[in-house]
């Protein structure tokens, strides 16, 4: 063959590899994509999967808890007990924290013992109680909200069981929130609250700050 | 000329080649395609997993498992409040060396050590050139003890104490000034874990309140 003759021969090899190679190349590439949506396919089961497990066990945890509560068993009644006891707190001290721990100006800050009042999480005697509830002044009368221009969020409440005194339960419930002030200053806070909920009007009836750290 | 030109199809064909084929190896079951492969594999796992626990979580396991737990939760808070609330009242109201000194052994079988020992650190005595031992608190007048939720796959449940308290009489003599005494009314915070499978008491965290006057 001649050296021409020789060249072409390579040259086409070379173009027809080439042909392959690039068919090859779009077969792995559709490959890969087709995983990709596979896996976002996946995905989207998992999260489906979780949920559907979530919605489970709090459905059945219900039953579970109201069969328990019934029980003969004294093991499984004093769990069932407890534990509701502890929803029953956690879920009401989440409610009067929120609002009591967010206020953006004077006007929000006061206004909080009456949304409180009016959502059912507080007696009305509470709602009046000048400790719990301040004028936002201090003692020359001074308006310390709009001087200091500090505001609050609400972050986080969990409530542990103090006492079951029948009627009603003392509750521990840690709080944290951030303040921020008008110089720019802000921080984060915890504070220690002892609360009493009665278990037959479901209010806070009292409220004590016992620590802040 | 037309050699040339060969020569030259021969070379476009060769470096052609050698793009598609890199390109191929590149695309071929590469590093990406390999984590994805492998995330697909675990996903499927995980879904696996979830519908079985779903399947697996009834009624019947939850009153099981709370069955399990052979605890009486109502018993065990009030055997161990009890026994915290007598024991720090008790320390806390201590007014001499031997009643303290005697007070230890039983706080260690009472509370555990970690929390006995913290106990026992802050009611130690300083004591005065008169001899007299000078004890932290004077007295507690409150103490409250909250529990935390029974976790059922857990044995741990968190314990909070917090503890009002009154200091001594303080002198605060000043030169040429009248003696005048007072005392300070304080809070104590523990956090603690109880392990309700074998009864033990473990001091987590300790913080000091806000101290005030009377």
């Amino acid at each position: 063959m001649s050296k021409k003759g020789v060249y072409y021969t390579l040259g086409s090899i070379g173009i027809v590899a080439t042909l392959m190679f690039g068919f090859g190349v779009f077969q792995n590439v559709q490959a890969n994509n087709k995983l990709q949506v596979q896996n976002k396919a996946l995905k989207k089961d998992l999260a489906n999967a979780k949920s559907e497990y979530k919605k489970k066990v709090s459905d059945v945890d219900a039953k579970a808890y109201q069969e328990a509560i019934n029980s003969k068993d004294e093991t499984v009644k004093s769990i069932a007990t407890h534990n509701g006891d502890y929803a029953i707190v956690n879920n009401i001290a989440d409610k009067f924290f929120k609002t009591y721990f967010s206020w953006k100006d004077t006007k929000t800050y006061l206004a909080r013992s009456t949304e409180l009042l009016s959502e059912g999480v507080i007696t009305s005697s509470l709602a009046n109680d000048k400790n719990t509830f301040d004028s936002g002044k201090d003692s020359t009368g001074n308006d310390y909200i709009k001087t200091t221009g500090i505001k609050s969020s609400f972050d986080s409440a969990d409530a542990y069981l103090a006492e079951d005194m029948g009627s009603t339960i003392n509750a521990l419930v840690k709080v944290v929130n951030t303040a921020s002030y008008k110089s720019g200053n802000s921080g984060e806070a915890t504070h220690y609250y002892q609360i009493t909920y009665d278990r037959n009007s479901k209010e806070i009836t009292a409220v004590k700050l016992v620590l802040t750290v | 000329m037309s050699e040339n030109k060969g020569l030259a199809f021969a070379v476009a064909g060769f470096s052609l080649v050698i793009i598609a084929g890199f390109l191929f190896f590149t695309t071929n079951n590469n590093a990406k395609a390999k984590t994805v492969k492998l995330d697909v594999k675990t996903t499927q796992r995980d879904i696996d997993r979830v519908h079985n626990n779903t399947k697996a979580y009834t009624v019947e396991s939850v009153l099981a498992k709370m069955k399990s737990k052979q605890t009486n939760v109502n018993s065990e808070i009030n055997e161990l409040t009890s026994k915290i609330k007598t024991n720090i009242y008790e320390l806390y109201s201590v007014k001499t060396q031997v009643a303290y000194d005697d007070m230890q052994s039983k706080l260690k079988k009472d509370l555990g050590t970690t929390f006995a020992d913290k106990l026992i650190e802050l009611d130690k005595p300083n004591v005065s050139q008169s001899g007299i031992p000078q004890f932290t608190y004077a007295k507690a007048s409150n103490v409250q003890v909250a529990y935390d939720k029974l976790d059922l796959d857990d044995d741990e449940m968190n314990v909070y104490v917090t503890v009002d308290y009154t200091t001594p009489e303080i002198s605060t003599a000043g030169s040429g000034k009248e003696a005048t005494t007072i005392t300070n009314n304080g809070q104590d915070f523990f956090a603690l874990t109880f392990n309700t499978k074998n009864k033990s008491l473990n001091l987590v965290e300790y913080k000091e309140g806000v101290k005030r006057n009377v």
